[in-house]
This record gives structure tokens, sequence and C-alpha cells, in this order.
């Protein structure tokens, strides 16, 4: 997959997760900050994506300190997934 | 103790004194959707709850207005009373529905798994610092809940009550929620087995 | 104080110290710990630590006198409330109040039948026997033949506290003479999942307070205590173990999962409690934290104490121990409480390695003998549900 086409699903993905109703795909820009300021996210949600990459990208990350740069945005996401994604 | 205000929140019912704010129908997910909207409350944070949650911060949302209206102390003064049918049954099912599904536990789902995590969604909310307790009761009307709000009262930091009823799993959901001023007499009960008005 | 003190008069405990509340004490004396992997619950965990109770359901059903088939929270319950009944000399003659608190209730049970549930519709639950948390309450009360007021908390990790701040104002409101309060909750497949997901637990054997903390053990246990109207206490001749001396809760309003950063609802629960008690902070002897071990409640609890304290007094976490009973916590560290005001013993802290970064405290880390008339006991819960309990020598 693209490396735009990962990030459009990565964001459809991320708002079913995390039941961010009230945002659409096209809100979320892909250097966009989602914790904090950004996009509003906690801890629980940090703890969400690890669940996502497992489920759907197959990753782990053990560590949800490791957590904190990798869900910095999407593209930091994508970049990962790219890098570790089987 | 005659509440000064007394919202009721039920398939097809939504309404605070009488007045029909909303009229929800079933199911739950769309009908809670729905009284949210009736609300206006711009609450994002509300789309992540479990139905259970929603529903007891939707009940208590129009009293805790009336709350504010009439300069209550929310953050130091209040408490709340949490009387629970279904506790988190719905979250129950889902957090092993998920496990089953997909062999990963929801840390979001499990969260919920716990009765009193409404009544901290609704301090969130509000702010809301003061004493709260929840307890397992059958029904709205228990003589011990009486008991529970009159033994809330006597904290010396409370001049503020919220008394809240929820039932909901499946199909099924009805709640309903009080208020209940610093001037309200504890001991002026006409029917000592509940806190909630008979009439809607 | 204008209110009449709440005697303790009996206490119960069941927790992978053992059973009884000999088997506590001489376990808290040695600094002993009941962590480590399952011996004799059959659950998919083996490579995770916990406080399990070394016991079968049948050998708990047999210590309880009745019929095995039922919640392993039950069981755990009655035989920690058996003990407490016994211990205050209470018998059937007796209006006992039941407060009892329990997260998991019935959901060893329930899980039994999950495939039920699945194949049946979410529907299916509301037959699981005893998955409703509200059940092991009136379970508890049938067995021990209490025909007192029933009432189930449930407020997460602080449940048994607030079931015991109920009971104590229970008493000295006059609504009621005696009251058995405290918690239960058996280990299960359920909650398990559930703190893994979160990160909870630490992947060896918990370091709460320290610096290099790693997550909870969960654990699991029971514990009842006998609240009695002081005068009536001395009027049938009993002298009281301790007093309930003083009880608050308080809201942080910040999170779900995570304390805020001042510790704030804690704080304010503490500082509430002593208020309640009549009791300035110097008059702490030992304080029984609640330290799960995770990094955002041990590093929050500690901000608060070190707020309330100009000294911090001793403090433990007994959890290293016992790992976390959850609902059950409250009681079973309130009865730690009453043990080491009676017994002279202050617990130890197990595997602590090094101060948190930017405190100016530590944790005990051996247990030792002491002179102990004031004791601080606090449970946080999910929800922002904070707690604490003061519990004293004197009236």
């Amino acid at each position: 997959m693209d490396a735009q086409a990962l990030k459009q699903q990565l964001k459809a993905q991320i708002i079913e997760q995390l039941n961010l109703e009230e945002v659409k795909v096209d809100d979320i820009g892909d250097d966009q900050v989602l914790f904090g300021e950004g996009l509003g996210l906690d801890s629980i949600d940090a703890l969400e994506l690890i669940v996502l990459l497992e489920r759907h990208y197959g990753i782990k990350i053990t560590d949800p300190k490791q957590g904190q740069t990798v869900f910095r945005s999407v593209n930091t996401m994508a970049e990962f997934i790219q890098s570790h994604g089987k | 103790m005659t509440p000064i205000a007394h919202s009721r929140l039920s398939p097809g019912v939504f309404t605070l004194n009488g007045t029909l704010l909303a009229a929800p129908s079933a199911p739950p997910v769309e009908a809670l959707r729905a009284a949210y909207q009736a609300l206006a409350m711009d609450y994002p944070k509300f789309h992540k709850m479990d139905l259970a949650a929603k529903l007891t911060v939707l009940v208590a949302e129009p009293v805790l207005r009336v709350a504010r209206d009439r300069g209550a102390d929310l953050a130091e003064g209040t408490a709340v009373l949490a009387l629970s049918r279904s506790g988190s049954g719905s979250s129950d099912v889902e957090h092993w529905r998920v496990r089953q599904d997909t062999g990963l536990a929801s840390p979001a789902v499990f969260v919920y798994t716990l009765p009193n995590i409404g009544v901290g969604e609704l301090t969130i909310r509000h702010g809301i610092h003061g004493p709260s307790l929840c307890l397992m009761t059958d029904g709205p009307h228990s003589a011990e809940s009486v008991m529970a709000a009159r033994l809330l009262r006597r904290d010396p930091r409370v001049r503020w009550l919220v008394c809240l009823w929820s039932d909901i799993f499946a199909a099924r959901f009805e709640a309903q929620a009080v208020l209940f001023g610093p001037d309200d007499d504890p001991t002026n009960q006409a029917d000592p087995t509940t806190l909630f008005p008979s009439t809607p | 104080m204008n209110h009449p003190p709440v005697a303790i008069t009996g206490i119960g405990a069941i927790s992978a110290l053992g059973t009884g509340t000999a088997a506590q004490l001489e376990a808290l004396r040695a600094g002993r710990s009941g962590i480590g992997h399952l011996t004799h619950l059959q659950l998919p965990f083996p490579e995770l630590w916990f406080g399990e109770v070394k016991a079968t359901n049948t050998d708990l059903a047999a210590l309880a006198g009745v019929d095995p088939d039922r919640s392993r929270t039950v069981l755990l319950g009655l035989v920690a409330a058996q003990e407490a009944l016994r211990d205050a000399g209470i018998g059937a003659d007796t209006v006992v109040d039941l407060l009892s608190a329990s997260t998991v209730g019935g959901m060893d049970r329930s899980e039994a039948f999950a495939t039920g549930w699945m194949t049946g519709g979410v529907d299916g639950i509301d037959r699981a026997p005893g998955h409703a948390v509200g059940d092991h309450a009136l379970q508890l009360a049938r067995h021990l033949g209490l025909r007192g007021l029933v009432t189930t908390l449930s407020t997460a990790c602080s449940s048994s506290a607030n079931a015991l701040m109920l009971g104590a104002w229970l008493i000295r409101s006059g609504r009621a003479e005696v009251v058995l309060a405290g918690g239960t909750d058996a280990l299960c497949r359920f909650t398990t999942a559930g703190f893994r997901a979160l990160s909870a637990m630490d992947g060896t054997p918990c370091r709460p307070f320290s610096a290099d903390r790693g997550g909870m053990n969960l654990g699991e246990g029971a514990a009842y205590l006998v609240l009695e109207r002081a005068d009536r206490a001395a009027a049938r001749g009993r002298t009281p173990l301790a007093y309930l001396a003083g009880a608050a809760n308080t809201n942080d309003a910040h999170h779900q999962t995570a304390t805020s950063p001042d510790g704030e609802g804690p704080y304010q629960a503490m500082r509430a409690a002593l208020e309640d008690a009549g009791r300035a902070p110097e008059a702490v002897d030992l304080i029984n934290a609640h330290g799960t071990g995770t990094d955002n409640n041990d590093g929050t609890e500690q901000v608060a104490m070190e707020r309330l304290f100009a000294t911090v007094p001793p403090f433990v976490s007994t959890k290293s121990a016992t790992g976390h009973t959850l609902a059950a916590a409250g009681a079973l560290e309130a009865v730690f409480s009453v043990l080491a005001i009676r017994h002279g013993v202050v617990p130890a802290n197990l595997r602590f390695t090094a101060p948190i970064e930017g405190s100016r405290s530590a944790p005990n880390t051996a247990p030792r003998e002491a002179r102990v008339a004031t004791v601080l006991s606090t449970s946080f819960g999910f929800g922002g549900n904070d707690s604490a309990l003061v519990l004293t020598a004197t009236p």
C-alpha cells in the first residue's frame, strides 16, 4: 500500500477505534498532533492505538512509553508501520 | 425531601420537571445520541463513553444545569448518590465479546466495566469533587437509598445532592435524576422509601 | 466530635498471605510475600504474577461450610465474614446490617457461562447466575443468616473503604448498632485481561513507590470488619480492637483511570478523613497507602502525602505482599491497620528499590515493632473515587 493510502486508512481506523464521532477523515492532518491540545486524545486512547496496531498490522508495542513517539501524528504512525510491518 | 429538579430518561421520554426535552425512541444507541443532541452539550468525550455512562451523564445534565443556575458550588459542595440495577452489564458483555472476537481486550471497553464509571464521567464533566456513593439496587425505590442520601447530607461539606437511578441492558434503558438543595430537609420525606417523585 | 465512637469489635480476612487474621499478622511480621505464579486457579496466564489465595474453591467451600458450586467471590467473602462475626462474638440473635463491596461479583462464574451468552445473545447474561455484582451480598447475607439491611457498594478499588465509611455513618447516625462491612473479589480472566490491556500489570513481582516500578500484580481476597456503637460493645463486655475514627470520600474529577498530577482527590480525601477523626496530620503513626505499583498511582499518591504532611510518617503498600485485591483492598488494609494497632507492627513495603525522582520520602522497607495508635489507610478507585479511613487505638 502506498503511503498516502495507508494514512487515509489509518485516519479512518483511528476514528472508528476511538469513537471520534464528530471527526471526519479530512479533519485529521497528516502531521497534526494527536494527543493533548491536538486531537485531544488521552492515555486510554494511546492504549487503544496499541491494540489497533496489533489488530490491523500485527505490530506489538510492549512499552507504552514507545507509543508516545509512534503516536505523535498520522505521519509518525505510518512511518512506524512501514518500517515494522510484515 | 422534595427535589428542586427531577429528570427522567427512558424510551420515548426525556423530561425535566415533567417538561419534555426530547422523545428519544429505542434502541438505546440512537436514543441516547438523540438525547445528547437535544441537550446541545458539545462534549466530544461523550461519544467515547459506554452506554451506561452516557445514560448517567445525560440524565444528570438537566438537573445539574438547574443547580448551576441556582448558584450551586458544584466543585466542593455537591455529593452524588448513584443507584444502579444493571451496573456495567453492557460493557461486561462487550469486554468479553471483543476479547472473544479479536483475541485482544480493548482498554477503552474495560475501563467501563465498573458500575461507578458513569459517576466518574459526571464528576469530570462538572468538576464535582464532593463525595459519591454507588449502590447496586433492584429499583429506584429502596429504603437504603434514602438512608444513604441522608447520610451523605450529614457530611458538613455537602450542600447539594444529586441522586441518580439507572438501568440499561440490551434493549432496555431507564434513568432518573433528582437534585436536592441546601434548604431541603431530609427528614421531611412523605414517602420514606424513595428519593424519586412518582409523577413524571 | 459530636457523634458516638465507632468501635471495631471483630475482623476477618483471607488473602494471598493466608486464611484468617492470625495468618495475615504472622506474614506481615515476617515481611513475607504472597506474590507468585498461579498454583490453584486454572487461568491461562502462566507468565503473570498474582496474589492468589492458595486454596481451591472446594477448599474454600469446606472452610465456609457450604456447597462449592458458587462464585469464588462469595466463597472468599464467607470465609472472611464468618471469622469477623466469630471474632466479635456476634450470634444470630443480633440484627446485623451488611455493607459489602465487590467489582468482580460472580464474574468468575459468568465466564463459565460465557459461551452460552455468546450463542444466546447478550440477553443471556441476565441468566448467568450471580453475575450481577449485587448478588454476592445477598448470598453472603443468606448464608450468614443476617437479618439487617443488605447493600452492595461498587466504586472500583475504593469500594470496601466506602463500605466501611458508610458503616461508620450508619452507626454514628443511630440508624444501626452493628454493621458488617467489607469486600471480596476473586481473580478471574475478566479483570486480568482488562488490566493487561491497560498495561497496568508488572511482568515481575510489583515494587510500589519505587522509581522503577512497573505496575501492579492482581490479587484476590476478602476482608470484613464488625463495626459497633462503642457503648453497645462496652455494655456486652467487649473491648474494641480499634476504632474507625474518621472516613472521607472525594472525587478527583480528572480522568477515568489516572489521578491528577497534584493528587488533589487523594489529598482532599486524606485531609477530610483526618478532620472527620479530629486528628492532626502529626498524629498519624502509619499510612497504609493505596500503592498499587503503577506509575500514575504511586507518583500522585506520594505527591498528595507530601502535600499533607510536613514530614511524611512511615508509609507502606501492603499490596507488595497481597497483590491488588480490588474491591477487597480497602477492607483488607483496614484489617492490616487494626493488626498494626493491636500488635504494634509496622509492615513492610516489599521490593522497594529507589525513591521516586523528586520525592522527599520513602516507604518503610522492613517490618518492625513500634507503637501504632493512629493509621491512615487510603484507597483510590477508577472513576476518580478516592477514600481515606482513620483507624485508631482510642476513640
